[in-house]
């Protein structure tokens, strides 16, 4: 008997609707030296969706946030957002980075920093202008910071701050909304304004792929999730995924078994 | 000496002085401009490496101005000759960084003494060929404006006035590159090439400044103005205006010194003047300063030991520490046995009141009541409307 005939790779199945998802992710991996970070990870997200992105530390996932906007070097692997390579599709990519990147004694008031995220649309030499600004403050409002609109940044306290770089997200405008552990260190209130947030950009058609790294909440915030543990885990709607079988495989050993049996069944 | 003084510094001792003059505040103040991006970028420093790196430069063109038959001594020329080692050094301290496992700092070093090294040797070459030319490349070292013609002058206040331009237009893409390096690649700058255009700023104040100020020095002129100008502000469109107008302040007075002494080395007398400038901006700067630091500090302390004080006293406790003893007995709250005065007990009393309105405070409105600050000396009272006061009075009763 004759072994079956191989197909060419291109073959391999990829249906229409990845196509154009707001993120599509073909063979992603990166490493530091040898060290791989994000290993062969395939992966559509849906539209009009909250897509977080879970897993252990060291598993990829600020690593996969930064390799799709190309700021880390890539081994290997293709992306496309909107079906478009990156490069062509920037303008419909907005961004909020982990709060400790940045140096907070910068002399920039709140306004200042959410004009930034005009500047893409401002271009080239050309100043900021009074419409500018009151732009900036308007997505200062839709975040509940329209007080301390000329508040240097360093005075305000962690949720204020992260609160500070979601309105500068908004300013961009984007379909595709790319954010690194936004719900880290925050308080109660500014929690439930980003999630206000997220679900507003949901109705509006938006997709938000956010590094998370609270399990107690994702069943709760989020409707689709992607497990990574350097590589891919598993990748679908949470209900379905928020396994016991799946957060063994991915942190197995980094928690206990009673945890993961109460985090499965937020779900 | 005071007229002439006053003369010099109202720009009436002579046209050539005051031109002079001109082109130093013009160059006080591109060097305080520009500062402001590569201080912001944390990236000063690499200017010591680009005024180190022209010193061949400014030999090879002198040499090559001889060659083609004139004295050597072009500004123009000069110039040239140290922007291109200028950026030959830029060049070679990105590729040191990027290529090997060395810090910035360690290329800089590297880079720094190598070209200047280099640059010694030619300088020590040139010695042996003409004496007289060797003296006039020495003030590059320096700084000497007693030289200067007015044509160089107005060389140089031009060229200082173009790279403020440029500088200014693009004054938003440095901040956001400056502040977010990583956003602002993610938006789709360049931020390589952003830099790029920063450092090539930063070496044209070098270049432009050498002659003035010396390349030992001129580094001062675009680190001191920005870190002076931090102090007084928090807003980047002001720090820059505030960084322009302290580098030009020192151009002026050290421009004006340097021409009533001509044998003073302008560069350190420019350079002190900014030092003096920063220093008075370190000591004496509202909120940032110094002084009102710790005077604001102090403040703090002594409030919340009062505040440890009063509590104890309302609990029936001596105060918990020494400071806060003392505290008491200056205000008052107590008498010379340590035991609680009648205005003591009162101001127990109500300090016991404002703990538990702000505890109220903190369990109704848990995010409100983060911006309110209990050491800032203000009653609840104050701050809130009467409706929120008395529910909070209801609930702490």
């Amino acid at each position: 008997m004759n072994p079956p005939r191989l197909l060419p790779f291109d073959a391999a199945p990829a249906n229409a609707e990845s196509k154009n998802a707001p993120l599509s992710v073909r063979g992603l991996t990166v490493a530091y030296d040898d060290k791989p970070a994000l290993w062969d990870l395939d992966f559509d997200a849906p539209g009009d969706s909250l897509v977080a992105v879970i897993g252990p530390n060291g598993a990829g996932k600020s690593t996969m946030i930064r390799a799709v906007l190309r700021l880390t070097p890539v081994l290997a692997g293709d992306i496309r957002v909107f079906g478009a390579p990156v490069k062509r599709a920037r303008k419909r990519i907005a961004y909020v980075p982990q709060r400790t990147s940045v140096d907070w004694d910068f002399p920039a008031s709140a306004e200042d920093v959410v004009a930034m995220g005009l500047y893409g649309r401002i271009g080239w030499c050309r100043p900021v202008r009074r419409h500018h600004r009151d732009a900036a403050r308007a997505h200062l409002d839709r975040v509940g910071m329209a007080d301390f609109a000329n508040r240097q940044i360093g005075q305000l306290s962690g949720g204020q701050q992260q609160r500070v770089f979601l309105a500068r997200a908004l300013a961009q405008d984007a379909d595709l909304y790319l954010m690194d552990e936004p719900f880290a260190g925050v308080d109660a209130a500014t929690e439930r304004a980003i999630v206000d947030v997220m679900r507003n950009l949901r109705a509006d058609g938006a997709t938000v792929v956010c590094v998370h790294h609270d399990l107690q909440t994702v069943g709760d915030y989020f409707d689709h999730a992607l497990i990574l543990n350097v590589r891919p885990v598993a990748a679908g709607p949470v209900a379905e995924i928020l396994t016991e079988e799946n957060l063994q495989e991915a942190y197995g050993g980094r928690l206990a078994a009673t945890e993961i049996r109460a985090i499965a069944r937020t779900a | 000496m005071t007229s002439e003084a006053f003369a010099v510094l109202t720009f009436g001792a002579g046209y050539n002085t005051s031109v002079v003059l001109a082109g130093v505040i013009a160059l006080g103040i591109g060097g305080g401009v520009i500062g402001v991006f590569s201080f912001l970028r944390k990236r000063a420093l690499i200017s010591d490496a680009i005024s180190h790196a022209t010193l061949p430069g400014i030999a090879l063109a002198f040499l090559a101005g001889v060659a083609l038959g004139g004295t050597g001594r072009n500004l123009a020329l000069l110039m040239a000759g140290a922007a291109l080692t200028g950026a030959i050094g830029i060049l070679a301290v990105q590729w040191i960084r990027d290529r090997t496992r060395l810090a910035e700092d360690a290329a800089i070093g590297t880079v720094l003494s190598v070209f200047f090294g280099f640059g010694i040797v030619l300088l020590s070459h040139i010695q042996t060929l003409q004496a007289a030319g060797q003296a006039g490349l020495n003030s590059f070292l320096l700084g000497s404006t007693a030289a200067l013609t007015a044509g160089e002058a107005q060389l140089i206040a031009g060229a200082s006035v173009a790279a403020i331009a440029i500088a200014l237009i693009f004054m938003k893409e440095f901040g956001a590159v400056a502040f977010d390096e990583g956003f602002a690649a993610a938006q789709g700058w360049r931020v390589a090439r952003i830099d790029l255009i920063m450092l090539a700023l930063l070496l044209a104040i070098v270049a432009i400044g050498l002659k003035t100020v010396g390349l030992i020095l001129i580094i001062a002129l675009v680190i001191i103005p920005p870190a002076a100008a931090r102090f007084w502000t928090d807003r980047l469109g002001r720090m820059v205006a505030l960084s322009g107008a302290f580098g030009g302040l020192s151009g002026w007075i050290g421009g004006s010194i340097s021409a009533l002494f001509p044998d003073m080395p302008a560069g350190a007398v420019i350079v002190l003047a900014a030092a003096a400038i920063f220093t008075a901006s370190l000591l004496f700067a509202p909120r940032r300063g110094v002084i009102a630091w710790s005077l604001h500090r102090l403040r703090l302390r002594l409030r919340a030991a009062e505040t440890r004080a009063l509590l104890a006293m309302a609990d029936g406790y001596q105060a918990p520490d020494a400071l806060a003893r003392r505290l008491a007995g200056w205000r008052g709250y107590t008498d010379a046995h340590g035991q609680m005065t009648v205005r003591g007990a009162a101001a127990a009393a109500g300090a016991a009141h404002q703990q538990r309105l702000w505890r109220a405070y903190r369990q109704r409105h848990p995010d409100a009541a983060l911006s309110f600050n209990p050491l800032s000396g203000r009653r609840i009272e104050d701050a809130l409307s009467a409706d929120i006061v008395a529910a909070l009075e209801r609930d702490s009763a």
